[in-house]
């Protein structure tokens, strides 16, 4: 059976975290070898919480907040075979790693596992829905959502873990585009899955929209092929103004202008994917503008 | 007795549709519930339950008035009720309008915290009609703007890419 490390980012989020954590814990494994749960320098004690109450995940408090690049930090000192990937108020129904780790041994063309990532309200609502380590029924995506998904950590140490100059949102889709370029598979089983609490706290108004369509801009330039790369930069330009003209906000202006002003770091890691994978790819450009108001 | 057929327009994420559902089907008591999805989202939209039909849209493309599916407009259906991810709806213009093509009497929208408000067509198609000028100045001023930006990533960045292209195994 494959080995798994569990990595949990945290900021902020100390009761969501700790009823994680409990779930996580109270169905350990055997071959859950470590969870480590990464401090994003949380005001809320977070970190306390971790060390006094869960003296045996492993702890990695930051002195500040570093955003997805903390993710990296977990990946650097994780152990497993792969590792599975929380945020700290997301947690996988039970029975869920061992059927991750199935999954694995199965289909081992796959790079990464994504969970299906539901809504904590459904878990609530209907605990037993949850299913347990069932045969997966699988289909192969191109993309994952990073509060619950599985990576073997051979393909992160080879294709790098989450862009650190996103800080947030769209790393998960860079990410995928990077192991999809480097030949390999994203599985996708209904039946795997995790949820979601998605909390309101630390939900700035100007924070989504301004990192969405920045980073937007970041992926399309770091991965698409010359000519995509020129019609979907217009096609995001446009969208910028339109939305910046209908909505009455410049977040989206100043987001557009962050994207081209340090752009280095983009252009820099620069590895155009093949056009027919770059056909395949589901970048919605729209998604950028539906976050605000 | 036919039941009243509730059609839902999902663009937003399965999380939020778990968290939106249960109002609407508090909201239309009785009806039967079809979803519009994508065709890739169809494996988790069939779990969710409640739903009598999962529909695919024909692509993975947004949604738009002119991509959908053959038979929604002979399916008569009373409502559509679209789900958006913010408070007031904006930036589902494209959904709102596939909404307005699908044919149904109402159509209601689904905000992020669950509030469900009924939307006339006649405003809808009057904020489409305001936006119009809008638009057209977007996309004179991508237009203006298109060569300059163009230029600038091509001077400042182009002579560095490595556009061999990456031997993808795919």
């Amino acid at each position: 059976m494959s080995t798994v490390s569990v990595v949990i980012l945290s900021f902020n989020r100390r009761e969501d975290l700790q009823d994680g954590l409990t779930r996580i814990l109270a169905e350990r494994p055997p071959f859950v070898v470590e969870v480590i749960v990464v401090d994003n320098a949380s005001h809320d004690g977070s970190p306390d919480m971790v060390a006094a109450e869960f003296p045996a995940v492993r702890l990695i408090a930051l002195k500040e907040n570093i955003g997805v690049a903390g993710y990296n930090r977990g990946f650097a000192v994780a152990r497993g075979e792969f590792v599975l990937i929380l945020d700290d108020d997301s947690f996988p129904a039970p029975g869920v790693i061992a059927g991750l780790a199935e999954a694995f041994a199965v289909h081992p063309e796959a790079a990464v596992v994504a969970l299906d990532v539901r809504s904590f309200q459904s878990y609530r609502e209907n605990p037993q829905s949850a299913p347990a380590a069932a045969p997966p029924e699988v289909s192969y995506q191109m993309g994952f959502n990073g509060a619950g998904v599985a990576v073997r950590r051979s393909v992160l140490a080879e294709v790098g873990g989450y862009a650190e100059e996103f800080f947030l949102y769209w790393n998960e889709q860079d990410l995928a585009i990077r192991i999809l370029a480097a030949g390999y598979r994203i599985l996708h089983s209904p039946t795997l899955v995790s949820f979601h609490k998605n909390s309101p706290v630390n939900r700035q108004a100007r924070r989504g929209p301004f990192y969405y369509t920045r980073n937007l801009y970041w992926v399309l330039w770091k991965h698409l092929p010359l000519p995509r790369l020129i019609a979907r930069t217009t096609g995001l330009l446009y969208l910028t103004l339109v939305h910046s003209l209908e909505q009455r906000t410049t977040v989206y202006l100043e987001a557009t202008w962050d994207a081209f002003v340090h752009s280095a770091p983009a252009w820099r890691q620069r590895k155009p994917v093949s056009r027919e994978l770059s056909a395949q790819l589901r970048i919605p450009l729209q998604l950028a503008f539906t976050l605000f108001r | 007795m036919t039941r009243r057929k509730v059609l839902i327009l999902r663009s937003v994420s399965l999380q939020q549709l778990d968290q939106n559902l249960p109002a609407i089907q508090a909201a239309f008591p009785g009806a039967e519930f079809h979803l519009l999805t994508h065709p890739h989202a169809m494996a988790e939209c069939r779990k969710v339950p409640g739903l009598a039909q999962v529909i695919p849209l024909p692509s993975a493309a947004p949604y738009s008035p002119f991509r959908l599916p053959g038979g929604i407009r002979r399916q008569g259906y009373a409502t559509v009720v679209v789900p958006v991810s913010n408070i007031s709806g904006v930036g589902f213009a494209n959904v709102f309008l596939t909404a307005l093509a699908s044919g149904a009497q109402d159509i209601y929208r689904c905000n992020l915290v669950s509030e469900i408000a009924r939307i006339e067509k006649t405003a809808l198609l009057g904020r489409f009609l305001v936006s119009f000028p809008l638009r057209l100045l977007a996309l004179t001023l991508t237009a203006v703007l298109t060569l300059p930006v163009l230029l600038w990533m091509f001077l400042s960045r182009l002579r560095s890419w490595p556009e061999s292209g990456r031997k993808d195994k795919l």
